[in-house]
């Protein structure tokens, strides 16, 4: 534990949570940043509740995944503890966008979820798995989407680590091992404990990223019970020949939502969706450009979280989203021309790679403020990063399979060793110096491609860093044991000492 | 019983993927074609001028450098092969064809190519990767005769000069039919009350087609089948329950014998390198070319996990009621090699619903690639056997 007589960050911290005694001061101006937009996600959370009080009310005391969500605001504090400045805005604005997109998307399925009495908006309800873009709803006006798997995993652990530990023991109990991937184990366990709402006119399942979710989808369906489509995409999609195929698949997934709905397909409005799309992507692109600059001051946790969902929130048919790209880019480029420096702990520049744990996602932040590295890419954020064909409708059709085919995660999990390697590409890309690989632990994909990655990294002679942990569980491996690992890696691999000792060894295991 | 003739051939001829069969069939200027999924279609790797090996990893031992490069937290039946590749014991191999349908399996694939294995022995040696679809509606089907077409036939056509016209095609169909034929007669004799062969030795027989080359292995199961008609069974049923064997992976013979060992005979051979699905016969309806009936016969039968849609995900469990039934099995037995997502999924699901919604007891195990920890199986498999014969007892039969 650190000591008393250590004057740092973490003193602020009650031991074993993340309950600070005071708020962090960051200056008159950042701070006052701080409380302003700290109003205004308070706000946005408090959304949730006003816009059906009976139903949330009824949801939160039913629903386990639901709870986490109170712990929203200790997420957006952990995510931008790092921030300053231009950077400090961004971070806000990022998370401000996820917690709208999350609260407008839970909003709609409290209101279509039948549980809580029959209602017409389930009807109108598309489901979308996490990795299968609802792109496709742009083309049907008159209905809406829900993507499903985000709140029960990720984003729910993301908020409150423990939020995933009920859900685990019970699909654990149930029989399936806990090596399995555990956001969609977590998935299983929702729909084995019937927590999943009941709403939607139809479900499209998805065989991204990888074979447990190609699993999970039938435990889903079988509990949901509204008709459902595979929309399982090619694995070897850079194969030129898997193309019919592929748009084959989406064509018979219109076809499906058509006929479970009674809506026709509406090319001119999915065209609009697609633009929409494209315009997020083409704001996605040149922020990466600028990311080269040491002067990008974009943290990456707020991003990471932005872009992983961009696709289930987005996909063109959040105009939001695109909104507050322009935003970003525009504070990005003033930062890159005047060379502001918001990063000025900077020592040196990581390509993070692999999962994320979803427990621990501020480990970016706290490996800025610790040791002063600083993550200037996400690999698994180089997905879903291609532009679709707003002329043709087969081409259009051909680009909504690929958006599904390079989903986050899969993009560099599927498809042939040379996706994963791609990392190292990156790398050079970003004038990195450092890589952080993310070793979930229930990742077989990724696990099985170890040695090759770190031979490739001995012989070009890059500090490559795994950092174990189980995703979701942290009782598995604890935040403290991964800051641990990569403390004995900047000791005794790179020779250094942190920056703020307070914060090398400390228990947060009973907080959010 | 009195032993099968061949048997103690057979047990010789599964300690080594490189036998005597194979290393015959290479001496007369064959192609040895390395796989190891049923989405590979063994037909078409026994075209004119080659024969399939279905790539095992007998008496591996350890799997140190695999694990290096895969990790420990995977598949062991993956760290084998390549343990046994890198180790260079499928250097005989001219190609490996591979499928993404098991990611790891396909990632220890994909490592021999990443570390060049083979290559040195053989510089034209390939690794070539298929798309397998997930569901089984038309257009899926065509995607796979697309697949099979670009990456084996067409490979193996430029690389070795395979002949790989309709008219080759239908011969390798013929071919393979009639090897079908005589496993699955072999196969149906498990049926009887009181059979004259054991899910051992039937494990032995199967096993030996899918790893020799046809030519070669089918005089002996010709002559193993005429042996079984008149076989003398013994005087009474030697088992105490009739069990079919599900599940992924499993080409260890013994592992069957540890089952029987306990009193339980292995009927039906319903996992990865079973014969069920396997050994049923192409059948070309008019109209249809061979390369098509191939792509739609390996769809139609093929019964893994991996398959997303509902007429799959639900019969892949009537298909184990209708084995069940026709093989007058009394349990079900679904195995699991640790690690695999998709048969992880798949045990869960049958340990819970086969029981209750189709009436046939269930356990679920997970076991490794070698054959370890083989005294608490044995206490597993002694209690379900002890289960059902219970069962039997209250149901008075």
């Amino acid at each position: 534990m650190a000591k008393k007589q250590d004057r740092g960050t973490r003193n602020r911290f009650y031991d074993g949570y993340e309950l600070a005694r005071w708020r962090k001061w960051k200056g008159f101006k950042d701070s006052w940043v701080d409380f302003r937009e700290w109003l205004t996600e308070k706000k946005i959370s408090g959304e949730l509740l006003k816009a059906d009080p009976v139903r949330a009310f009824k949801a939160l005391t039913y629903y386990h995944w639901m709870a986490p969500y109170l712990g929203s605001g200790s997420m957006v504090d952990r995510t931008i503890d790092d921030a300053h400045g231009e950077a400090l805005l961004i971070a806000h604005k990022y998370m401000q966008f996820l917690l709208k997109s999350n609260v407008d998307a839970l909003v709609k399925i409290l209101k279509a979820d039948e549980r809580f009495g029959k209602n017409e908006n389930a009807k109108k309800m598309v489901i979308f798995e996490q990795d299968a873009s609802p792109i496709l709803i742009g083309g049907f006006p008159n209905l809406t989407n829900a993507v499903e798997e985000p709140y029960f995993g990720i984003l729910a652990t993301a908020n409150d680590q423990h939020a995933g530990h009920y859900f685990t023991d019970i699909i654990d109990s149930y029989g399936l091992p806990s090596d399995s991937c555990r956001n969609s184990s977590v998935v299983c366990g929702v729909a084995i404990d019937d927590q999943l709402p009941y709403y939607g006119a139809c479900l499209i399942t998805s065989n991204a990223p990888c074979d447990s979710s190609v699993m999970n989808s039938s435990v889903v369906e079988r509990r949901l019970k509204v008709p459902s489509i595979q929309g399982c995409t090619p694995m070897r999609w850079k194969d030129e020949d898997t193309r019919e195929y592929a748009i084959a698949h989406v064509k018979e997934v219109i076809k499906f939502i058509e006929d479970c709905t009674g809506e026709t397909f509406d090319w001119d409005a999915f065209m609009k969706t697609v633009r929409q799309y494209n315009e997020e992507t083409r704001i996605q692109h040149e922020l990466w450009e600028l990311a080269k600059s040491p002067y990008y001051p974009v943290p990456s946790v707020p991003n990471l979280l932005y872009r992983s969902f961009q696709l289930s929130f987005s996909s063109g048919l959040n105009e939001n989203c695109a909104k507050i790209g322009r935003e970003m880019l525009k504070i990005c480029e003033k930062c890159v021309k005047e060379k502001i420096n918001v990063r000025p702990k900077t020592r040196h520049r990581t390509l993070v790679c692999g999962a994320p744990s979803s427990y621990y996602m501020h480990f970016s932040t706290w490996m800025y403020e610790c040791w002063g590295v600083n993550t200037v890419a996400v690999l698994n954020n180089m997905s879903h990063h291609e532009f679709i064909c707003e002329d043709d409708r087969e081409e259009a059709l051909w680009g909504v399979a690929q958006l599904w085919e390079q989903a986050i995660m899969r993009r560099h999990l599927v498809g042939g060793y040379e996706n994963m390697l791609e990392l190292f590409e990156e790398y050079e890309r970003f004038n990195c110096d450092m890589i952080v690989y993310y070793d979930d632990i229930t990742c077989k994909g990724s696990k099985s491609m170890t040695g090759m990655i770190q031979d490739i990294a001995n012989e070009r002679g890059i500090p490559l860093v795994w950092i174990a942990h189980d995703l979701i569980d942290p009782r598995a491996i604890s935040r403290n044991e991964m800051r641990k690992q990569f403390n004995d890696f900047m000791f005794t691999v790179m020779g250094e000492e942190p920056l703020d000792a307070s914060l090398l060894d400390f228990d947060d295991s009973k907080g959010w | 019983m009195k032993d099968l003739k061949h048997r103690v051939l057979f047990e010789h001829l599964l300690s080594d993927v490189k036998n005597e069969l194979v290393t015959q069939a290479l001496d007369e200027g064959k192609k040895a074609l390395g796989y190891s999924c049923y989405f590979v279609p063994e037909v078409l790797m026994n075209l004119d001028g080659c024969f399939s090996v279905r790539l095992r990893a007998p008496g591996i031992a350890d799997t140190s450098i695999a694990t290096y490069y895969m990790s420990e937290k995977t598949c062991m039946y993956s760290r084998s092969i390549l343990e046994r590749a890198i180790e260079g014991g499928y250097n005989f191999c001219s190609a490996l064809l591979s499928t993404e349908t098991c990611g790891m399996m396909h990632r220890a694939h994909e490592h021999f190519e990443m570390l060049g294995l083979v290559k040195d022995e053989n510089e034209r040696f390939f690794v070539s990767h298929i798309d397998a679809p997930f569901v089984t509606k038309d257009y899926a089907v065509q995607h796979y005769e697309r697949q099979l077409k670009k990456h084996m036939l067409d490979r193996l056509h430029d690389v070795y000069g395979v002949d790989v016209s309709e008219e080759a095609l239908r011969r390798a169909i013929e071919k393979h039919n009639e090897l079908c034929r005589v496993v699955t007669e072999i196969g149906a004799f498990r049926k009887q009350q009181n059979p004259p062969l054991t899910g051992y030795e039937f494990h032995l027989i199967e096993l030996v087609s899918e790893c020799c080359p046809h030519e070669l292995i089918l005089p002996y199961l010709k002559e193993t089948l005429e042996e079984l008609k008149t076989r003398k069974a013994d005087a009474s049923p030697w088992y105490r329950v009739r069990v079919v064997l599900a599940g992924g992976e499993n080409d260890d013979p013994d592992f069957t014998k540890l089952i029987e060992d306990c009193g339980a005979f292995v009927v039906a051979d319903r996992y990865c390198f079973g014969s069920l699905p396997g050994r049923e016969e192409i059948k070309i309806r008019d109209g249809e070319t061979a390369l098509s009936a191939i792509a739609r016969h390996y769809i139609e039968t093929n019964e893994c996990p991996r398959f997303m849609n509902p007429e799959k995900v639900h019969g892949r469990k009537q298909y184990l009621k209708q084995l069940a039934k026709d093989y007058h099995a009394d349990g079900l037995i679904v195995q699991q090699m640790k690690f695999c997502e998709y048969w992880e999924y798949e045990r869960m699901y049958c340990q819970h619903v086969m029981e209750s919604e189709y009436g046939l007891p269930c356990m679920g195990i997970e076991k490794e690639y070698i054959n370890t920890s083989t005294g608490q199986l044995r206490t597993r498999f002694q209690a379900f056997v002890e289960a059902l014969e219970m069962k039997k007892l209250q149901q008075g039969v």
